[in-house]
């Protein structure tokens, strides 16, 4: 299994996957990425079920968790500038390495509410949210 | 007049814009590539310790995640007075050039080159790396993520973390290698060389043997004509770590050679209010605007400029690959743009040679890997060769090595002008008749894609707040409002 956190953690609530890895590195493998691209694949590549971590912008109210089905997800609601998006990276992984690719990937997304200002904290309304988000991803990978 | 917006503009880090007028007869009149996006690490390090900025820069960019490290960390080591032992520049070198491959096969295969393997005018769906699949086969792309993986094995490998390293130290490198790490190394070298060989057999391929796309190689609508910024060694041979900056005029004239600081006796910025990245320019020319030709102000850096700057590769492989290239143009320097993917794919030879070179290097294990740190000097300049070109990281720091200001000048800016130019010329060659589609807009997008930009990188600058300007022209181009808020 492994916890993949995406995102600026300079960047306020696009630190979130940056700040949950801190927190569940003690516990579980996890991983830092700022951005997705192939270094995704790389890194989930072999691991049978995965969690990826990151801030989200969708229009719902900020520190809203939503859980994506990465493996089933077509188009995934795109977050911040990454290169080649969580669901290209996926959807290439499991188009090349079907038998490599996790049986379960999920997106734990938290709706963000500032992502551009250089803030080392978590907005309040994600700092709130973090907890719970947490609680799920346990629940997911050991559950 | 009509105004086309493509936005955001696909396939790069980063976000940008590019506006396009088109006049009463269709024809483009003028075209904004406009960067829109915002970051702000000059102001973000200050107060940092020069020691920590490294790992700071690291994360100004997903992609060039190592060059930023290695610049502030060059930087350092001159804050500190200190000079690395032998082994520590040699560790430094093999992650620089292993991220070179990671990150020029990333563009090449999955930004550039889908242009031309799935077509031009391909839908933008298919138009992707999952679209290289499709037409050249899924083994294929496997066998190269897999030979790039062997490459951001070995950044991990140095740098001491995934991706982003953490290996820093002023005056060296935290960790030397043990023997098993050399010899995955090697193993990894080996498969970094096939994936070099492939690549440039690959441009070769594709593009050369396919006469349409060979033929805009040669078109003169796609020739940026600039002056060169490139890195060389004490032979003119293509250097990334440390060297020479030599610059050349459009006629590839040597006018100037620089370390450290005294780039500033050569680039002026130039900002411009609709867009947040700057203009670099060349003091001794002086702004002329966005011309191109003898005498225009612009430096254009990255794989194509070190290829003009330079006499060819250190390397036997990637030097065989580069006469091959001077021969298909007849000569340089080479102005057409889409030469850059054809640069690019050689360097990642290049790299594979040297990366294979210094992992045979009895010394690379040696253990004494840092030096002393000597007084706090206040000033430090670090540049380095990136992938997308010539990148420069200057700090100034307290008595105690505390930052207090700090200029970065990074590739995307440098090649900010030429990029204007290409994404116009691109505009008035496949806007001719002022009909267009999505097709015609990704003809247009072809134009920056050479220069692998990247606007995340590019956008540094901290104005404080986010300049916004919209302005509304009658069809005889007389403005009737203007709103913006700088």
């Amino acid at each position: 299994m492994l916890v993949v956190g995406l995102g600026n953690p300079y960047f306020s609530d696009d630190g979130l996957g940056y700040r949950a890895v801190r927190e569940l590195c003690r516990e579980l493998p996890a991983v830092h990425l700022l951005s997705p691209g192939t270094d995704l694949l790389r890194v989930i590549l072999g691991k049978r079920r995965v969690a990826v971590i990151d801030a989200v912008k969708t229009g719902e109210k900020p520190g809203t968790i939503q859980v994506f089905n990465l493996k089933e997800l077509k188009s995934y609601p795109k977050s911040s500038t990454h290169t080649i998006s969580i669901s290209d990276s996926v959807s290439l992984g499991y188009t090349l390495y079907p038998e490599e690719m996790p049986e379960e990937i999920c997106l734990f997304g938290v709706e963000a509410k500032d992502i551009t200002t250089f803030k080392r904290e978590l907005s309040p309304e994600v700092e709130r949210a973090l907890p719970y988000l947490l609680k799920k991803v346990r629940s997911f990978l050991t559950g | 007049m009509k105004k086309l917006v493509i936005e955001p503009i696909t396939r790069l880090e980063g976000h940008g814009k590019i506006t396009v007028f088109l006049d009463e007869e269709g024809k483009v009149d003028e075209v904004f590539f406009q960067v829109v996006e915002f970051m702000g690490y000059e102001k973000i390090v200050e107060g940092a310790p020069i020691e920590e900025v490294p790992r700071i820069a690291s994360t100004i960019c997903g992609v060039c995640r190592a060059v930023h490290f290695m610049a502030s960390l060059k930087a350092g080591d001159q804050v500190f007075s200190v000079e690395p032992p032998p082994v520590a520049k040699k560790l430094r070198e093999l992650l620089l050039s292993a991220h070179h491959i990671e990150d020029h096969t990333e563009i090449l295969y999955a930004m550039g080159l889908p242009d031309f393997i799935c077509g031009p005018t391909a839908p933008p769906e298919k138009r992707n790396i999952l679209g290289v699949a499709e037409v050249v086969g899924k083994e294929f792309v496997k066998d190269i993520l897999q030979k790039r993986f062997s490459a951001a094995r070995i950044v991990e490998i140095l740098g001491g973390k995934t991706a982003h390293p953490a290996a820093s130290v002023p005056g060296g490198w935290s960790k030397s290698l043990s023997e098993d790490e050399v010899k995955e190394i090697q193993k990894l070298a080996d498969e970094c060389l096939e994936l070099g060989k492939q690549s440039v057999e690959l441009f070769k391929e594709v593009v050369l043997k396919n006469p349409e796309y060979s033929q805009l190689l040669k078109n003169e609508n796609f020739n940026v004509v600039t002056n060169y910024m490139g890195t060389v060694d004490e032979k003119g041979k293509v250097a990334y770590y440390e060297g020479t900056k030599v610059i050349i005029d459009p006629e590839g004239n040597r006018i100037g050679e620089f370390e450290g600081k005294e780039y500033l006796n050569y680039f002026a910025e130039r900002t411009i209010p609709w867009s947040y990245a700057k203009f670099p320019y060349l003091k001794t020319v002086g702004w002329k605007g966005f011309v191109d030709g003898t005498g225009t102000p612009f430096c254009s850096v990255g794989p194509l400029a070190r290829l003009n700057v330079s006499e060819g590769y250190s390397t036997p492989l990637a030097q065989k690959a580069y006469e091959e290239m001077v021969e298909f143009f007849g000569g340089k320097p080479i102005h057409n743009i889409f030469a850059y993917h054809w640069a690019r794919a050689i360097e990642i030879l290049n790299h594979a040679e040297i990366v294979k070179e210094l992992s045979q290097d009895p010394e690379i294990t040696d253990p004494n890997t840092c030096n002393p740190v000597g007084e706090v000097s206040g000033e430090g300049v670090g540049i380095v060769e990136a992938p997308r070109g010539t990148l420069i990281h200057h700090y100034w720091t307290d008595e105690k090595g505390m930052v207090t200001d700090a200029n970065m000048v990074v590739p995307t800016t440098f090649n900010n002008g030429a990029i204007q130019m290409a994404v116009k010329k691109a505009a008035k060659f496949f806007l001719k008749d002022g009909k267009y589609d999505e097709s015609k807009l990704n003809l247009i997008e072809m134009a920056h894609r050479p220069y692998d930009l990247c606007l995340a990188c590019a956008t540094h600058a901290f104005p404080g707040h986010n300049p916004f300007e919209l302005n509304i022209y009658s069809h005889d181009r007389k403005l009737i409002k203007r709103i913006r808020n700088f």
